[in-house]
């Protein structure tokens, strides 16, 4: 293995105090880094990603064939559409969490 | 060999030579020591949010996703459009699980899911089960990305029974192996970019011009049956084709990153904030991928299946000869050599990494576990190298004398098994709550009711759950991963109790999954 990097294989020791000088909220065990400013803790932005799910999740929101746009049925343009919106949703949630 | 298309057939291989070169100059590309297993296997974490961008996308969208939902959409209809909101669904989890994974992996150079869940858990019978779901979920992959190749073969003319008609597809394979054997990952890196240019000048030509020919999307709609046109509105009492359909674009979204090969894509970016900025970027790929399905309306506007010159393509290929025979159809013999190139040099790019996965796994998570736990480095990236290549010959040696019709049962089965190592692998990143024992309780159980549903309704994705009076048609993936939730929820406070150690064993800190 290259210098500095650690051996994954050897005997792992028991983790003690890691929580550092972050606020952190224990759950029985399910600890989550509430400091958004930190990447990878919780931003209420991501529950914007809820939006794209709900919107292609649910077939009978668009299983029709009107309105159409240039002949295409609503079925397949609105879930194009829906391609370009979550690029928008997932690269706003991207600019607003970053450091 | 009367029937070949030279024209096409010439620009065809010219391109094979091209990416045959880059394959083997790729070697030098972010110069590493090629003896050390992260260097061959994960291209040395080096890649940048723009080479990232090709791999994973490399990884994704794969030879058989272009002839496969084409095909589908071609003899099913609408159905096959499940493939967009699968992709829209996707870059949630990308986002969210994969940054976090990338930050533990580089910090303690685990190279494999199986590496993760060893040090997350302790549990080298659970990291075991992860890599074994991951090995043999991935070959019948690789065995259909040859699929591709063999389809492409044949619409260029080269048909025929015996050893001449396997040649392409010998000669495909030895220079894959070849490349692959010499740059490992670095090969299919350099390649994804050329495989990407190809594939997007054939969508995005294709896409502009065979409407114009047919005369607008109104024509080419028109021309698709009405039953096919949109999902079958469910009868009374069952959830039916609704169900189905988002359970399988939710299914295939979260199975897709427990791939290895994803792992593996995503493992060789430079940093976490590489993977999301690709999270945004992706959608680029799964726009196209909406134009691909809506390829197969094109193939039955044109009419593709009643011409006598495909006849004997559709014979052999059934319903995947549908964008082959479209291309020739609808482009001079020049154009449809690059399109050909597109999609044969689409599969070599994902078989490679999936190879290259999957020799990883063997290599980390069975060999070092269990028959050397001290390799020299070079020992390491030798095994990965042989294993790699081992795995490319059998998916070679399948596709050659297995019917096509067993790969695809496989991938089915292989998708409901690679879901059951969610628990672990993606939850495992956010919390240690889980007992090990538990986890592999739930993934055997997982693994084995999935098999069970899915030999139930003869090998096909969905499942029609019945629950009182009411029936849930659904996929069978999706199904099962709860069923191994909620049994790793319920059993890891039993086993907790039952158990003598009062620590989890971990050999992470949560700090190592930030940035």
């Amino acid at each position: 293995m290259p210098p500095g990097t650690p051996d994954p294989f050897k005997s792992p020791a028991p983790s003690g105090s890691l929580w550092g000088g972050r606020r952190t909220h224990d759950w029985g065990g399910l600890a989550i880094n509430t400091s958004p400013t930190k990447r990878g803790g919780w931003s209420w932005w991501y529950l914007l990603f809820v939006v794209q799910f709900v919107a292609v999740l649910w077939p009978p929101f668009y299983n029709s064939v009107e309105p159409r746009w240039i002949g295409i049925p609503f079925f397949y343009w609105y879930q194009m559409l829906w391609v370009v919106i979550s690029a928008v949703i997932t690269a706003a949630i991207y600019l607003a969490t970053a450091d | 060999m009367q029937d070949v298309n030279w024209t096409a057939l010439i620009i065809f291989a010219l391109l094979f030579g091209l990416i045959t070169w880059l394959g083997f100059a790729a070697a030098h590309w972010r110069k590493g020591d090629l003896d050390l297993l992260h260097e061959w296997g994960l291209g040395g974490r080096r890649f940048g949010t723009v080479v990232t961008w090709f791999l994973v996308g490399g990884d994704v969208y794969t030879a058989y996703t272009f002839i496969a939902v084409p095909a589908l959409a071609f003899g099913a209809g609408a159905v096959a459009f499940f493939a967009v909101p699968y992709t829209i669904v996707i870059y949630p989890f990308l986002f969210l699980v994969f940054p976090r994974l990338w930050n533990v992996c580089r910090k303690h150079g685990y190279i494999t899911s199986g590496d993760f869940v060893r040090g997350r858990f302790g549990n080298r019978w659970l990291a075991l089960a992860i890599a074994i779901t991951g090995i043999v979920a991935t070959m019948p992959y690789i065995a259909l990305q040859l699929v591709g190749i063999q389809v492409v073969v044949g619409a260029l003319g080269i048909s025929g029974t015996g050893f001449a008609a396997d040649l392409p597809l010998i000669i495909a394979f030895a220079v894959l192996a070849a490349f692959t054997y010499s740059s490992g990952l670095r090969a299919p890196a350099s390649i994804a970019i050329v495989k990407d240019i190809l594939i997007y000048i054939t969508a995005f030509t294709a896409i502009i011009v065979i409407p114009i020919q047919l005369g607008g999307f109104g024509k080419i709609f028109a021309a698709v049956p009405p039953q096919k046109l949109l999902l079958a509105v469910p009868g009374p009492n069952t959830t039916g084709a609704y169900g189905s359909y988002a359970t399988l674009a939710l299914g295939s979204a979260l199975a897709l990153f427990l791939y290895p090969h994803s792992l593996t894509g995503i493992l060789s970016a430079s940093s976490s904030h590489a993977i999301r900025r690709n999270a945004a970027m992706l959608p680029g790929y799964s726009f196209m991928l909406g134009l691909l399905a809506l390829f197969g309306f094109f193939a039955i506007a044109a009419g593709v299946a009643n011409l006598p010159q495909y006849a004997v393509g559709f014979k052999q290929f059934g319903n995947n000869f549908a964008v082959p025979a479209l291309l020739l159809h609808s482009f001079p013999s020049w154009f449809v050599g690059i399109a050909f190139a597109a999609i044969g040099i689409g599969a070599l790019v994902p078989a490679a990494i999936m190879s290259i996965a999957a020799a990883n796994l063997y290599t980390r998570n069975i060999h070092r576990e269990f028959i050397n736990q001290n390799p020299t480095d070079r020992q390491e990236s030798q095994m990965a190298k042989w294993a790699s290549l081992i795995v490319k010959l059998g998916a070679l040696v399948f596709i050659l004398f297995v019917p096509t019709q067993y790969a695809i049962q496989l991938q089915l089965l292989g998708g409901i098994w690679i879901i059951q190592t969610l628990p672990s692998v993606m939850l495992g990143v956010y919390s240690r709550w889980f007992n090990d024992w538990a986890l592999l309780l739930g993934w055997a159980a997982g693994i084995f009711a999935g098999t069970a549903m899915a030999v139930a309704v003869n090998l096909k994705p969905a499942y029609p759950l019945a629950l009182g009076g009411y029936t849930f048609p659904g996929y069978i993936a999706v199904y099962t991963v709860i069923l191994n939730l909620v049994l790793v929820v319920v059993l890891t406070p039993l086993f907790n109790a039952l158990s003598a150690r009062r620590l989890p064993v971990d050999q992470t800190a949560e700090a190592d999954y930030f940035a």
